[in-house]
């Protein structure tokens, strides 16, 4: 049986849905409410203390495979220029109910000699010491660390410099190993692109004279 | 200067894929520039060149400078960083005529028959015309500049990366559209006369100037990131935001009323003759057709590196520095310390020397062999004249080589031969003293060419090599009737693994010792540039392998190999771990060893076979292929091998990407106070990621193009060739997706990868 093409109306009416859905997926997506972004990262935290003005970046998405980056903006309080010869670190805990091994490391790979592996008991939290310029920013105090559980892990951030102190808590919401995917998507394209123009290129030689 | 100022100057950013992508771009254009400025030197004169070079400087600076890094706290830097996109790259890129230089600087072949069904498609060429249409562009620029610029819009571009790269494409793409009809690159056509030009270009600054005026005057800050951003230079945010409504006012309409100026002083200097359309150009330019072996690139002939090539010397010369890296991974092996991490024969072989040597076969060819450590002890016990004997005759197929390079797999799981130095060590004497017996009896290179794992997997991973030692004039070779190529003359010895020349297809056993090369007295062999996988695509009769669709043992070998890369990918993962831990029967002694056994059997062994036969079988029943399952298997299980080659490329890479500093503690350990080894190859962790989903997607593509090939080398129409491959495309896409589930699940922290940091 021949199949008729649809009819004017129920055109209009399926692109007059799709009109419609575009909207409402780009209304969406800008009312949904996400972090700030700056210097490739998303802003976790911005917090001004009697000191110091405190500002953590992170990667807009954490995951769980992955090593994330932490880096932090440390700023005079009274005139906000950079501050860069603080001590700051990190004590990191992680979510409730987080299944972490004893022998799960929490950081990344450094030009170190390796340390023995220390058992402990992994309810405590851990102490980390950014570094300045530790992720290749120089105005930042970075460090990579690896956050083996999915879900919100807490960072106490301190900073001192002689006298002078600050603290402040901040959420990092880390993800499962899937969100790599979106993280990495152009990459994904690769094949299917690759098919669809082959495809494309034996049609058209098919249908050239 | 401030500290600030220091820092924020030095913050250059360029990411891979932006720089790989300017960098390929310019390399292509200046290749293809070069022919068509000797062709027509008037149409594409050396400006041109640097004004599309230019072009990609600008952009480069625009993703890549401190500015990118300052647009997340200033608002006027991002004004620059689009006006640069906008204003600046697209124009200069269109003024580099870059069509037809890009065309021919691509290689002939993906320019013919890749690209040329697309150039010459009538549908597209219509839809061509319409994209570049003025109205089009104009809207594209003007309609992407209001856009953009609504709060909402921005707002969402600050935070989230994906949209600002969409916001940035948008930009450029948009701008590039606008310039199309005021700059007119050549081959294509004006659609409207010149005199619209200026008109054109005055509306678009009218409407440009008023989205300034309202930044610039605006007395409340229109996006809330710039009030909240940290203040780095004690500029308040609504000055800021004035001053980005500034730059992208006055520098924003420069741009679009000098050429508006240009034009209308060309237009009335010249009258009513460019009231007329522009004529499209002269006849496009035809290179006249060079013979056709002298275009294929020959590393040989590459001046100073093929000399060196040649050189019996310098292959003794790299056998040797790989005999002093062997022998040293032997003494620390045995006298360091017990930790893999800190001992060379931790590092060096599993860390460094293995991938090195995948990347090595696939950028260019089997540089292991050439440079194998193993041969140097062999030629020397050769001297002692014992080695009369000639291989058994039953021996002489793969399935030794097989059964060993799976044992090496399954030791590699089962003892976690990375984590002991020791029995590194041991594995490297054993080496020697294996090649020194095997060849010290036996006559050619017995041990290469039928037992050597390492060379077995060298052998079948440059089938998608680039390079290939080839005749470079199969028509020389008919008239020679010394074949010295083979059998050797006085001077010179031939292929000790009995490959002649004229009829050698494909880098099987080609150990790449260039022996050959030397051999020759017409100087007729070079190292060619080939298709990587080309020659899997035929069949034909290969010399010392036969026909490959009859070769089961060379099937296995490489389905072993392929099959391999993936389940020794997985079995680093979490999940597989502790899948293994799991299944194992509590804490009895070996029961670890049966659980990895059992997996290993099946997955690089049973699976791969089963898989592979049924998906044969039922490609050539659907398809009605006349051609036996046996055959149809050997031929398809060769086709997987650029998948296999490219999950161990990507598995490999992530060990010398995440684990290259481990060679500075050991160094510090072998050499204390020597030469400090400050390697950091590490990438962020997303990068490695795309690099590795971009090898395996390569792969892939390859195998399934390779696939078809072989369905049409099978079937005459497409169609049934379709049918024929489909169930094989299935399992290889199957194949990608397990590895591309394995890359994206964490790793148990093992060995050298993870270094506790200072607490």
């Amino acid at each position: 049986m021949t199949k008729l093409p649809p009819s004017r109306g129920r055109t209009l009416h399926l692109s007059w849905f799709r009109a419609l859905m575009t909207v409402l997926i780009v209304v969406g997506s800008m009312a949904f409410p996400r972090p700030l972004r700056a210097d490739s990262g998303v802003i976790r935290l911005r917090s001004a203390g009697e000191s110091f003005v405190v500002t953590l970046f992170t990667a807009p998405t954490l995951s769980s495979a992955v090593p994330a980056e932490l880096a932090i903006l440390v700023q005079q309080s009274d005139d906000g220029s950079v501050v860069l010869d603080a001590t700051v670190e990190l004590i990191l805990t992680p979510p409730k109910g987080a299944k972490i091994r004893a022998d799960d490391v929490f950081c990344g790979p450094i030009m170190e000699l390796p340390l023995p592996y220390r058992p402990r008991d992994v309810s405590n939290a851990d102490t980390f010491v950014a570094i300045p310029g530790g992720l290749g920013s120089p105005l930042m105090y970075g460090l990579r660390v690896r956050l083996p559980s999915p879900g919100n892990w807490n960072a106490l951030i301190s900073v001192r410099r002689g006298p002078e102190s600050f603290s402040v808590d901040a959420v990092l919401p880390v993800g499962g190993p899937a969100q790599r995917l979106f993280a990495v998507w152009p990459s994904l394209l690769l094949p299917p692109v690759g098919i669809l123009l082959f495809a494309l290129n034996r049609r058209l030689r098919l249908q050239s004279p | 200067m401030s500290p600030t100022s220091q820092a924020i100057l030095g913050a250059w950013s360029i990411g891979l894929w932006p720089a790989l992508g300017l960098a390929l771009s310019a390399l292509i254009y200046l290749r293809g520039w070069r022919v068509l400025t000797r062709v027509n030197p008037e149409r594409f004169p050396g400006w041109r060149a640097g004004a599309f070079v230019a072009g990609l400087g600008a952009l480069a600076v625009a993703v890549a400078s401190p500015l990118d890094a300052l647009s997340g706290f200033l608002l006027s830097a991002h004004m620059v960083q689009h006006l640069l996109l906008m204003s600046v790259a697209a124009p200069l890129l269109l003024l580099g005529a870059p069509l037809l230089p890009l065309l021919r600087g691509l290689p002939r072949t993906w320019a013919h028959d890749g690209l040329g069904p697309f150039l010459s498609s009538p549908t597209l060429r219509r839809w061509g015309h319409r994209v570049t249409h003025p109205i089009l562009g104009w809207l594209a620029l003007l309609g992407g500049l209001c856009f953009w610029h609504v709060p909402a819009a921005f707002e969402l571009a600050l935070r989230s990366p994906g949209w600002h790269e969409v916001e940035h494409a948008t930009f450029f793409l948009g701008s590039l559209l606008f310039w199309w009809p005021v700059i007119r690159p050549f081959p294509s056509r004006p659609v409207w006369p010149l005199w619209t030009v200026p008109l054109y270009l005055l509306a678009a600054d009218l409407v440009n100037s008023a989205l300034c005026a309202i930044l610039a005057f605006s007395e409340r800050v229109l996006y809330p990131t710039y009030a909240a951003a940290p203040r780095l230079f004690g500029t308040s945010a609504l000055s800021d935001q004035a001053s980005a409504g500034v730059i992208m006012w006055v520098p924003g309409s420069i741009a679009f009323l000098i050429p508006a100026t240009v034009v209308a002083i060309q237009f009335l200097s010249s009258g009513q003759r460019l009231m007329q359309p522009i004529r499209p150009g002269s006849p496009l330019p035809v290179r006249p057709s060079p013979p056709r072996l002298s275009r294929r690139f020959d590393l040989l002939n590459v001046p100073i590196l093929g000399r060196l090539l040649q050189a019996a010397i310098f292959r003794r010369i790299a056998q040797g520095a790989m005999l002093l890296l062997a022998l040293a991974v032997i003494i620390d092996g045995f006298r360091g310390p017990a930790g893999a991490s800190a001992n060379l024969a931790g590092v060096l072989p599993w860390t460094f020397g293995r991938s090195l040597a995948v990347l090595a076969l696939l950028a260019a060819g089997n540089a292991f062999c050439f440079a194998c450590p193993f041969l140097l002890p062999r030629t020397l016990v050769r001297r002692l004249g014992l080695a009369r004997l000639e291989w058994p005759r039953r021996l002489r197929t793969k399935w030794l080589a097989v059964a060993l390079l799976g044992s090496f797999f399954w030791a590699y799981e089962v003892f976690d031969l990375w984590n002991r130095p020791q029995a590194t060590a041991l594995l490297v004497m054993a080496y020697f003293v294996i090649v020194a017996g095997v060849d010290a009896v036996f006559r050619g290179a017995s041990f290469c060419k039928y037992i050597c794992p390492i060379g077995q997997f060298n052998f079948v991973t440059s089938l998608v090599s680039p390079l290939e030692v080839q005749v470079r004039t199969p028509d020389v070779c008919a008239t020679c009737r010394t074949h010295d190529c083979l059998r050797g003359n006085a001077t010179q010895k031939g292929c000790e693994l009995e490959l002649y020349l004229p009829r050698k297809a494909g880098n099987l056993d080609c150990t790449f010792c260039l022996d050959c090369v030397r051999a020759c007295p017409h100087d007729n062999i070079g190292l060619l540039a080939v298709a990587p996988a080309a020659e899997l695509r035929r069949d034909p009769v290969r010399s010392s392998l036969g026909r490959l669709s009859r070769r089961r043992d060379l099937a296995v070998l490489a389905l072993v190999i392929v099959f391999s890369a993936f389940t020794g990918a997985a079995a680093m993962t979490v999940p597989v771990t502790e899948w293994i831990a799991s299944a194992s029967f509590g804490d009895r002694p070996g029961s670890r060893s049966v659980v990895v056994t059992l997996l290993f059997a099946v997955t690089t062994g049973l699976l791969p076979v089963l898989g592979l036969t049924l998906a044969a079988g039922a490609g050539r029943r659907w398809s009605g292929a006349p051609v036996s399952v046996r055959d149809l298997s050997c031929r398809l299980a060769l086709a997987l091998i650029p998948l296999g080659a490219a999950m161990w490329a990507a598995h490999l890479l992530f060990h010398l990407l995440t684990a290259a500093s481990a060679l500075g503690p050991v160094w510090q350990r072998v050499a204390p106070g020597g030469l400090s080894l400050g390697l950091d190859l590490s990438l962020r962790p997303e990068t490695v990621l795309s690099l590795q989903t971009l090898l395996l997607g390569g792969g892939l593509l390859l195998s399934l193009y390779t696939g078809w090939r072989i369905a049409c080398d099978c079937m005459r129409r497409s169609s049934r060739s379709l049918r024929l491959m489909l169930p094989w495309a299935l399992l290889a896409t199957l194949l990608y997706g397990f590895g591309l589930w394995s890359l994206l699940q964490p790793m148990p922290l093992r060995g050298l990868m993870e270094i506790p940091l200072t607490r």
